[in-house]
């Protein structure tokens, strides 16, 4: 999705709430408790039947969690206070910052970066290009040229049929001249 | 007669039967060829039952004479790599068969017939284990597939129809050229003899021999894979045929290249596979990439699904060129999820088409308001088509991926790219499909003509998505006997590669490739 | 050698197929006045007994293989396998010819005794072991054959495509003949036997020899329509009427193309190195000059004399592998050949209407959903005709191009191959028009075939299943009668 931000909340308008909350519920469940219910890998391996070198736990991998949910707890202190429990500190924020939060606030403009620099040249060198150009013309053409030719090929021959009896005559003897002269000089 | 043989005559007397049919009983012509098409099935499940996993060689073998002089073989048989492939074919057919039920209205009997004659081809394809009936099956195919998208097609049905016939034609009869030559050497046409003897050293091709059978055996296959550059007969035939149509050239019948490859190519000329490997790779790579670019600005489903599937079947190439043991296993594994995963989606759109007529991206939008289910099953669909986990085509992805970094880490980087693209491509055409509203009101572009599922088409999608959820999870289901077969093959490949091949015997080989005349 | 005039029991046993037609051709035509108003069917049934009898007649010669009279005639397996092909291309040919002839009107005992005449001709011409036999039965079958071309003499196509063929195979038939008059010079004999043992003689010139062959192989190539003396083939069989056209196609080619493999393999087998080459590029430029030229054809008789020029190529690469597999494939091919290019023209017979008004591809419109036994009928002789597995056509493709590699003509082989990929397109243009395309006005004013021609479809249905299917029998035939008596 992140290619397509000019799309973004268009989804869902008429679903009823249930049918959003029950997955959501089940995955903020599953998100939770799932590591420590299922083993993870050992269902994954169903998967992989072929054991690869299997990664190395250790103490390296609990400080790389640490760090995350210390990173997510940090954040959501952080916009508790300046939503629930101070709501003057965004108000502040955007009149201090000003250019800076419009900044903020389009993402830095990435999405319009990434559309304007990625996803339409893209588009449309597939489009004019890779499909117009090199399927339909180079390839299909070389494909449908082939036949084209062939019938060309067809029709120059339908020439040599002049339906006069004496041209076909001539064709014999030249025809027949050819043989008796290939056959009685490579001996 | 075995099991398998009747499997496969099964689907060709019911083909035959169909024919006399009084052409008025036209519920009676789908009934009774749903009702063949399923007794294969259950039939074919006896393969699974009844297949020893580990066991070298084929079984179910039959092995009798057909023709004495030139020794041609009715020989029969399956491996693991087969197995699983008869098994999409006939698990696929009684399927096709239901999405045509209301679509078909006119020449209703030999709509029908020709499935059931499709299926005996594929089946048989499959099973043939003699290279002169191979091409028999390999041909036969084509018949009722060129009646099936030329009389019952969309508009350009008829160009699509015989680009697809010629295009196909042109590719094997080279291959059949191969097939005579070899027989030259070997004086038969018994396939497993034919490698016994390369094997043994009995019989032995010199390099340029090598390379040109090999290239016309991979010119044929690579035309039903379809490899870029070959691949433009696929985007007009899928667009042009009917659902079912679509439906068994996508999802099976695409695999007869790849199983091609796999089961001819690679252990009857190992050396030319591995020296050629490299550029075809990369044509494989290409073909992922563009596959999906082009089919990221299609207007039409069909043929975006089309382009998608020159993609996949990109990655199934390079799982297969890449020598390894994981590379060849996800291509086995992405040929039957393909068939999975894009045989449902061309159910799924094909299904759209008979509500609305139409298979342009923008004559929809707004249809998850109006059939919801419809939008779930073809969201599961897309995701799988995706890659998603827990999902089929993530496990054949990752291995091939994996598979192909042991040999080249290159390769895998750029065919991750295809990997995004297909998100890419797969989710936007939902999007606009499904979400978008067209400038009008949700949902009322699409509201009255898009009823949800009936009770027969649950019974089409269904088995598809259990399927997807099944080989997404449950793998062991069906790659052991995969695995086992693919180690087989690459044992076949590097053990005739490793042995230097003895020179060519002087009175057994033609060591002058081609020369005009030989006196 | 003394020369006996009272013929021995077994002689006249070896050449009772010939006597049989030529009696039955006879009565046919005394019985023309007085028969041709009230039973003018009655001919043709009369034919057709003639021809199954003289197939039991050819078969039982058959099973006593040896010389007949003082060598001339030779009745081997080769012999006897093409005398019940000919035979068999009969029997279809007046199958199909009931309806035609009652629709022009034109019922006659003459007509008939014209076939049989032009069959025995041919039954001569393929046992015959010496170069006069060869000539005499040539003849006999081709001047039948002028005058069927032209048999509906109030037609000016009938006339025109009688005059070419007369004039130009006359032509064809004159270095035919000054090729045996050299032979005969060179050698001192006219019997095929002799001429190989007097070719082995290092004192014979096989400069001269080599010129002698290329007259010969001039008028033989005429004959089958190979390339580059195909030129006659597609207006003659356009201009004749439709069963003629069927039966010339078949019938007079495979009895042509029976001599020319007995006489070049066993006559000038020694020099083959001389003629394999020319062989070689006949076969090519009548594969691609048949099938590319045919791509164009709207005319379905048209566009069969081309495919019929390309089908000579395919067994001219059988000729040039020059082999006892090569011969065997021609035998075989010529007969998967005959069937499926006969059912084609009685399909074509059917649909055409009286004075063959209907002859466009076009007109085959929607057969599938009007008639569509016929419909079904011509897609089996199409798909043999492009080689499609289980199709006698496939099979024989398929061996004609096993016999070229196994004689190492691998770029003949190639290219032959791909040139059926070529004529592939102008069939699967008729199954297009036939299933693909809504009915037009003829084959909604179709009526169904009658049994005749119902028979004329159906079996060379099954012949040329069963040739793809099970090509055992015919195939072990023809394997055992290609070593030539030599």
């Amino acid at each position: 999705m992140t290619f397509w931000g000019d799309y973004r909340g268009h989804g869902h308008p008429h679903e009823s709430s249930w049918t959003m909350l029950g997955p959501l519920v089940v995955l903020a469940v599953l998100s939770i408790v799932g590591g420590f219910v299922f083993n993870v890998p050992e269902i994954l391996s169903g998967m992989f039947p072929i054991k690869e070198a299997t990664e190395n736990g250790g103490p390296g991998e609990m400080v790389l969690t640490g760090i995350s949910v210390a990173f997510g707890l940090a954040g959501i202190a952080l916009s508790w206070l300046m939503y629930v429990v101070n709501k003057d500190i965004p108000e502040k924020i955007t009149s201090s910052l000003g250019g800076v939060y419009t900044l903020v606030y389009n993402k830095y403009f990435v999405d319009e970066a990434y559309d304007a620099a990625i996803v339409r040249p893209l588009v449309q060198g597939s489009e004019s290009v890779l499909w117009k150009t090199v399927d339909a013309g180079l390839i299909d053409g070389t494909v449908n040229g082939m036949g084209t030719q062939s019938q060309g090929v067809g029709s120059l021959l339908r020439l040599l049929q002049s339906g006069n009896i004496r041209s076909y005559a001539t064709w014999v003897v030249i025809g027949a001249v050819v043989v008796i002269v290939v056959m009685g000089v490579t001996r | 007669m075995n099991l398998l043989e009747i499997l496969i005559a099964l689907p060709a007397a019911g083909f035959l039967v169909t024919l006399f049919i009084p052409r008025k009983q036209e519920h009676l012509t789908r009934s009774f060829t749903l009702i063949v098409s399923l007794l294969a099935f259950v039939l074919s499940l006896g393969l699974v039952t009844g297949f020893e996993t580990g066991k070298p060689g084929q079984q179910f073998v039959d092995n009798v004479v057909w023709i004495a002089n030139p020794d041609i073989h009715w020989h029969v048989g399956i491996d693991g790599l087969s197995l699983w492939l008869i098994i999409l074919s006939t698990f696929l057919t009684p399927i096709a068969i239901l999405v045509s039920w209301r679509y078909i209205h006119k020449q209703v009997r030999e709509f029908f017939a020709f499935l059931l004659l499709l299926e005996f081809g594929l089946i048989g394809v499959f099973a043939a284990w003699d290279l002169f009936l191979f091409y028999v099956f390999w041909e036969v195919v084509l018949v009722p597939m060129y009646f099936l998208i030329g009389i019952w097609g969309h508009d350009r049905r008829i160009y699509a129809a015989v680009k697809f016939f010629l295009y196909t034609m042109a590719g094997s009869v080279l291959m059949l050229v191969a097939i005579i030559y070899l027989y030259t050497l070997a004086g038969t046409f018994d396939y497993a003899t034919i490698l016994d003897l390369f094997r043994s050293g009995r019989i032995g091709l010199s390099h340029t021999e090598e390379t040109l059978l090999f290239l016309a055996f991979f010119v044929a296959f690579a035309i039903k894979v379809p490899l870029f550059p070959l691949h433009t007969w696929l985007p007009d035939a899928h667009v042009e045929a009917p659902t079912a149509g679509s439906l068994m050239l996508a999802s099976v019948m695409l695999k007869m290249g790849t199983y091609g490859l796999l089961r001819f190519c690679i252990p009857l000329f190992p050396v030319a596979a591995r020296e050629n490997a490299s550029w075809i790779n990369v044509l494989a790579i290409i073909g992922i990439i563009y596959g999906a670019l082009v089919a990221m600005v299609q207007p039409n489903m069909k043929k975006l699904v089309a382009y998608s599937s020159v993609s996949h079947l990109g990655f199934v190439v390079l799982g297969i060129f890449s020598f390894t043991q994981m590379g060849l296993d996800g291509a086995v594994y992405q040929m039957l999820n393909h068939g999975i995963s894009t045989g449902a989606l061309f159910v799924l759109v094909g299904m759209m088409y008979e509500r609305r007529h139409s298979l342009a991206i923008k004559d929809f939008g707004g249809v998850a308001t109006a059939a919801p289910w419809l939008a779930t099953i073809f969201l599961i669909t897309t995701l799988a088509s995706i890659g998603l986990p827990m999902l089929n085509n993530f496990v054949g992805e990752f291995l091939i991926l994996q598979g192909v970094a042991q040999a080249k880490f290159a390769w895998t980087a750029f065919a991750a790219i295809g990997v995004i693209l297909s998100a890419c491509y797969m989710l936007w055409m939902y999007q606009r499909v499904f979400f978008g509203t067209q400038g009008k009101e949700p949902g009322e572009t699409v509201k009255h003509h898009m009823p949800d599922f009936n009770v027969r088409e649950w019974l089409c999608v269904v088995p598809l998505v259990v399927m997807m959820v099944w080989m997404g999870i449950v793998t062991q289901t069906f790659l052991p006997a995969v695995s086992a077969t693919d180690a087989s093959i690459l044992d076949q490949a590097g053990t005739a590669s490793a042995l230097a091949r003895p020179p060519v015997p002087p009175t057994g080989g033609i060591t002058h490739g081609g020369s005009l005349h030989a006196r | 050698m003394p020369v006996s005039f009272a013929p021995s029991s077994t002689d006249l046993l070896r050449f009772a197929p010939e006597t049989i037609l030529t009696i039955a051709g006879t009565l046919l035509m005394v019985l023309d006045p007085l028969f041709a108003r009230r039973f003018p069917r009655l001919f043709g049934h009369l034919s057709i007994a003639a021809l199954v009898a003289a197939i039991f007649a050819a078969v039982a010669a058959g099973s006593v293989p040896g010389l007949a009279f003082s060598n001339l005639l030779i009745v081997d397996g080769f012999g006897t396998y093409f005398r019940v092909l000919v035979l068999c291309i009969g029997i279809l040919a007046v199958l199909s010819s009931y309806r035609y002839l009652e629709r022009e009107q034109a019922e006659t005992g003459e007509y008939h005794a014209l076939v049989l005449f032009s069959i025995m001709g041919q039954c001569v011409m393929v046992t015959a072991n010496d170069l006069i036999m060869i000539f005499i039965g040539l003849e006999i079958s081709s001047i039948a054959s002028y005058v069927l071309a032209g048999y509906l003499r109030n037609d000016k196509r009938n006339n025109e495509a009688a005059l070419k063929y007369f004039l130009l195979g006359s032509f064809a038939t004159g270095f035919l003949l000054y090729g045996v008059a050299i032979v005969y010079g060179l050698t001192g004999t006219t019997q095929l036997s002799a001429i190989r043992a007097a070719m082995n003689n290092p004192s014979t010139s096989l400069m001269v020899a080599g010129v002698a062959a290329a007259l010969m192989f001039v008028g033989l190539c005429f004959k089958v329509s190979g390339a580059p003396f195909q030129i006659w083939a597609p207006d003659v069989y356009q201009g004749a009427p439709n069963p003629v056209s069927a039966f010339m196609a078949t019938g007079p080619k495979a009895a042509a193309f029976a001599i020319f493999l007995r006489i070049f393999l066993t006559a000038f087998d020694r020099i083959a190195v001389t003629w394999a080459p020319i062989v070689w590029f006949c076969a090519l430029a009548s594969m691609t000059i048949g099938n590319f030229a045919a791509l164009k054809q709207n005319n379905l008789k048209r566009m069969l004399a081309y495919s019929s020029i390309a089908h000579a190529g395919y067994i001219l690469v059988a000729l040039a592998s020059d082999s006892e597999i090569g011969t065997a494939a021609a035998m075989f091919y010529l007969a998967a050949y005959a069937l499926m290019n006969l059912g084609a023209f009685a399909v074509i017979i059917y649909i055409s209407g009286k004075g063959e008004k209907h002859l466009r591809i076009e007109d085959l419109a929607g057969l599938s959903q009007r008639q569509p036994f016929t419909a079904a009928m011509m897609t089996v002789f199409l798909l043999s005709l492009i080689g499609v597995p289980l199709t006698g056509g496939f099979f024989g493709k398929f061996y004609i191009f096993r016999a070229a590699l196994d004689s190492h003509l691998i770029w003949l082989s190639v290219l032959g191959l791909l040139n059926s990929a070529v004529a592939a397109y102008y069939y699967l243009r008729l199954l297009v028009v036939m299933y693909m395309h809504e009915p037009g006005e003829v084959t909604n004013a179709l009526e169904a075939p009658g049994p005749a021609l119902q028979a004329a479809l159906v079996l060379p249905a099954i012949g040329t299943f069963f040739l793809g299917i099970l090509p055992g029998t015919v195939l072990t035939f023809a394997q055992a009668a290609s070593s030539f008596v030599k």
